[in-house]
Formats: C-alpha cells, sequence, structure tokens
C-alpha cells in the first residue's frame, strides 16, 4: 500500500489572525513491510504528519496518496474505507474505551466498518492474544483493569481492524521497560505477519528505533531533515545532532571503540547483539 | 468551538480596568432593571447605555450580534406561540385559521428587547474581564454572606477550577474524537442508532477522563496543604479607584431613572 507526501503543508488555524505552520512542503515517500520509525522533538510535527495517513487531517496545500486514495484539503469522500486500511493508535489510547466489556470494545471497530458476527468474533479472540492477554479478560470490564492491561486493550480494539498501515503514536510512553519491550515485539509481529503490512511508530526512544525499525523519518520544526534506512541514520552524527537526537548507548560505544583502534563494520554493525559479536572478534584477533 | 458569551477578549480599555466586583454589580443592576416595565422610552435608554458601553470597551457590535444567533430560533418560537394565545389588544391580520392581535406582537417584543438587553449587557461584562478576576470579585463579593454560612472561598475556587479545565476538555473531546474516527465512528453520516453509539463513544471516555482529573487535581492540592477552611492571604489585591466609583454612580442613576419611568411616572 503506497503512502506518498507531495508537497504537503498543513497550517493550524487558531483563531483568525493567528496561525501555526505544522508542516512545510514535505515530500516524502514511505516504503511498503517495514517497521518506519518518525522521530523529532515535541512539536515536530509528527503526530500532524501521522494524522494525514487516515484523513483526520487533511493537507492546507499538496496532496498524500495513501493506497488509491488522493487526500487534498477539499477531498470531500466517505473517509471509512481509508480508515479500515489505515490504522491509528494515539497515545494513551487507554482513554478511548467505553464499553462495558473488553470484547465489546475491541468489536467496536470492526463492527463499524460493517463485518458479520462471526468474523467479528474471530477477530476479537485474534486480537487479544496478540496483545497478550487471554480469553478470560474478554468478559471483564476494561475500567477495571490495570493502565498496562487497558492500553493493550485499547491496541488490540485497532488490531481488531487489521490495518495494512498500522499507526502508533508513542505506544510504549508510560510503560515499564519489560511491557515496553513485549509491545515492541507485538508490533515486529504483526508487521511481519504479511508482506503488505506497514508499522509507523512515532517514538521518542532511540533504543526502539535502533532495535526494531528498518526506515527513519526525522522531523524538525515541521520540516523534514531525513528519510532513509536505520543504520545511516545512526552513523550520521550530522544528521543526529540536527534531529536533536542522543545517539543510543550501543552506536556511542561503538563510536568510541572505532576512535580507539578497532575495527568496527559501521553499517553492518548497530544493534547489541552485533556489537557484541564484533568485539569478540576484535579480542580474539 | 467558538463561545462569544463569556470569553475574554484581552484589550486595554477603560473598561477592562474598572474593577471586576463593580463590573458584576452593575451587572447585577442592571438585570433587576431590565424587569421593571419601563415602556419603549425605558429601553431606548437602555440600549443608548450598552451602545456607549460597548463603544466604550471597544467591543465589535458585530461580536456581540453574534452571540444571540443561538436564540433566533427560541425568539421566532416565542412569536408564534403568542400569536396562538395572547388575544389582546386591536385585531391587526386575520388569515382566517389565526388572527393576529397587537398584544402578541408586543409582548413578543418586549420579551426579545430584554433577553437582547440580557445577552448584551452580559456579554460585556464577561468580554472585559479575566475569568480569573471574575472569581476574585465573586469571592469577595460573597465574603459578607461567609457569616450565614456561605462557604464564599469554596465557591470562587469551584468557579475557578471550572473555567481552568474548560480549554482542556475542549482539547480532549477533540482527541476522543480522532481516536473513534479512526476506529470508523462517523459522526456527520450514517443512521440514527449509529449516531448514539457515536456520542456514546465520546461522552463516556470524556466523563471518565474527566473524573480522573479532578481526582488529581484534589490530591495535588492536598498534597501542598490546601485547605479551604483556612484563611487565605492573595497576592493579587483588587483595589477601587474614583473611575470605580464613577461607573457605579451612573449605573444607579440609569437604574433610578428607569425605576421612576416605571414606576412613578
Amino acid at each position: 500500500m503506497p503512502i506518498a507526501f507531495r508537497d504537503v503543508s498543513h497550517v493550524y488555524t487558531l483563531d483568525p489572525k493567528h496561525t501555526r505552520t505544522a508542516l512545510s512542503h514535505i515530500d516524502l515517500n514511505l516504503p511498503q513491510g517495514k517497521m518506519i520509525a518518525v522521530i523529532g522533538t515535541t512539536g515536530s510535527g509528527k503526530s500532524t504528519l501521522v494524522q494525514h495517513l487516515n484523513a483526520l487531517l487533511l493537507p492546507t496545500s499538496g496532496e498524500v496518496e495513501v493506497d488509491e486514495y488522493t487526500l487534498k484539503h477539499d477531498t470531500k469522500m466517505r473517509f471509512k474505507p481509508l480508515r479500515q486500511k489505515v490504522g491509528l493508535v494515539f497515545q494513551f489510547p487507554e482513554y478511548q474505551l467505553f464499553e462495558e466489556t473488553v470484547a465489546k470494545d475491541i468489536a467496536f471497530g470492526p463492527k463499524n466498518f460493517g463485518l458479520d458476527e462471526q468474523e467479528i468474533d474471530r477477530r476479537v479472540h485474534d486480537a487479544i492474544r496478540a496483545v497478550g492477554l487471554d480469553d478470560s479478560f474478554l468478559q471483564r470490564n476494561p475500567l477495571d483493569l490495570s493502565g498496562g492491561q487497558k492500553r493493550r486493550v485499547a491496541i488490540a480494539g485497532v488490531l481488531a481492524m487489521e490495518p495494512k498501515v498500522l499507526v502508533l503514536d508513542e505506544p510504549t510512553a508510560g510503560l515499564d521497560p519489560a511491557s515496553a519491550a513485549a509491545m515492541m515485539a507485538l508490533f515486529v509481529r504483526y508487521q511481519a505477519q504479511s508482506s503488505d503490512h506497514t508499522v509507523i511508530l512515532v517514538t521518542h526512544d532511540m533504543d526502539n528505533v535502533l532495535n526494531y525499525c528498518d526506515h527513519v523519518v526525522v522531523l524538525h520544526e515541521g520540516s523534514l531533515i531525513y528519510t532513509g534506512d536505520t543504520p545511516s541514520f545512526f552513523n550520521s552524527n550530522e544528521t543526529m545532532e540536527q534531529a536533536a537526537v542522543l545517539p543510543p548507548a550501543c552506536i556511542v560505544m561503538r563510536n568510541a571503540l572505532i576512535q580507539h583502534g578497532f575495527t568496527i563494520d559501521v553499517d553492518q554493525v548497530y544493534t547489541e547483539a552485533a556489537l557484541a559479536k564484533a568485539i569478540a572478534k576484535e579480542v580474539k584477533r | 468551538m467558538n463561545f462569544t458569551i463569556g470569553r475574554y477578549i484581552p484589550n486595554d480599555t477603560w473598561f477592562h480596568q474598572l474593577d471586576p466586583r463593580f463590573k458584576i454589580m452593575a451587572l447585577l443592576f442592571l438585570l433587576i432593571a431590565i424587569f421593571f416595565p419601563a415602556g419603549y422610552p425605558g429601553y431606548a435608554l437602555m440600549f443608548v447605555a450598552v451602545f456607549i458601553a460597548l463603544k466604550l470597551s471597544q467591543l465589535s457590535f458585530k461580536n456581540v450580534l453574534r452571540a444571540l444567533k443561538p436564540l433566533l430560533f427560541m425568539f421566532i418560537f416565542l412569536a408564534v406561540v403568542n400569536m396562538f394565545y395572547l388575544k389582546d389588544g386591536i385585531l391587526l391580520l386575520d388569515l382566517g385559521f389565526i388572527q393576529i392581535y397587537s398584544e402578541a406582537l408586543s409582548s413578543t417584543f418586549y420579551i426579545v428587547v430584554r433577553l437582547t438587553l440580557m445577552i448584551m449587557v452580559t456579554t460585556i461584562l464577561t468580554s472585559t474581564t479575566k475569568p480569573l478576576d471574575m472569581t476574585l470579585a465573586i469571592e469577595d463579593l460573597l465574603a459578607p454572606f461567609q457569616r450565614i454560612g456561605v462557604p464564599s472561598h469554596v465557591i470562587a475556587m469551584l468557579i475557578s477550577i471550572a473555567l481552568r479545565f474548560i480549554p482542556d476538555l475542549v482539547d480532549e473531546t477533540n482527541r476522543i474524537m480522532k481516536a473513534q474516527e479512526s476506529r470508523g465512528v462517523d459522526i456527520a453520516n450514517g443512521k440514527f442508532k449509529e449516531k448514539l453509539m457515536a456520542i456514546l463513544a465520546l461522552i463516556i471516555p470524556l466523563i471518565i477522563s474527566a473524573f480522573q482529573r479532578a481526582e488529581d487535581l484534589a490530591n495535588a492540592m492536598e498534597a501542598r496543604g490546601y485547605s479551604p477552611n483556612k484563611h487565605r492571604t492573595r497576592y493579587r489585591q483588587l483595589k477601587a479607584t474614583s473611575c470605580d466609583y464613577l461607573f457605579i454612580t451612573i449605573i444607579i442613576v440609569i437604574v433610578i431613572a428607569l425605576a421612576l419611568m416605571a414606576f412613578v411616572l
């Protein structure tokens, strides 16, 4: 499912006299079937960018192409079919729960898209297991669950729509490290399920980007400053500096080792496991 | 969202600088005076006063009129009801199925004029007074009633917290709406049942989060030792100036003039 931004700008009108440019002249092609990270400082336009993907926002100028849809500032159509293909999970999605049982809440999306009972039932069961909870949760009241469980149920509600593109805004914010890792593994699994599943992740966590994402998009004050694969991003100190990103510990260590005489291939080695292997090789030599 | 009533419009006019306590008192006097049966000359006087106030506070007349728009439907409804029920005065028009009498028209006109005036004076107050100043003033004005058990500080605190949360709740509503729209809720299109469901999907999370915020705020206040029963000093003190006394004198003169027109002449 191709996604392309062509000269997209988005301007918020606060009142007739005040406007704020959230995105300016974004030209961007997103690869399919990949884990994509969207990063940038607070207020750089990340959330605005991803809300264009399912037409919650329309560009002020330029156009966004998602699948067969072309979205412009004056596009008028039923956005439902598009929203079924692009599932968007907002920051702290646990606040969107409202049904009396977990099962009903997960079924809410699929029901809105008019699927039949049997299909909905299958998807509810698949989704609850995918987020690491079991069927015993289905009849519970979502408001009685813990924070982490609520978040999983909310994400299950979007997974049950079986979107081709899954967009997540800061999905691991406020979770403990173990839950965060489990959640990232879940997104990787979802992406790997099918070659046309794309996962787009808005995140501040560079370790998540490094360990789980194939492609990085960097925004700075509403402009696109980098789009490309993950290793080259972490190999360019200049880009990282521009994006106000502190390199992850593993990259810092690798670069320090190289500086002190280790021979390490920067294009191959950027995860902790690979770095450990490279060090072992060097030490044995 | 566009609220015209109750929205503060930052500026620095004579009217903005008036002591909020005097403005609130003036509003109360005028609201009472609007209901004096002072006839057309009385209302003409009121309108003149309101126009002068509008000019002094540099508010656009258009803005104030916009505040009246939502009431248009009510005005029409009132006019229709009056036409059916008021059969006094001179017969003006006989349409066969309905007769329109002069009394129906004049009484509708009175209600419209009164409501218009009420909204106009209230809008002038709210657009020239910061919400925080308003609560300070309410607290001060209620202070004398504390002796008979009116918790003036608590009331003022309630109002200021409520005002403070309005923009947050608007943001929250937008956020939840977007989240549910992403899950296929379509508020604009769809059958009645779907629309009802859409509203539930919005209202329930909104209420839950409002309670959550209230609890968080209460805890934060308690953690900082807040107690409504202790005497609190405050940083911002309201001080009346000669301008304020002049202002309230003018208002009282207007009210007395209206009372004379209504009850003596």
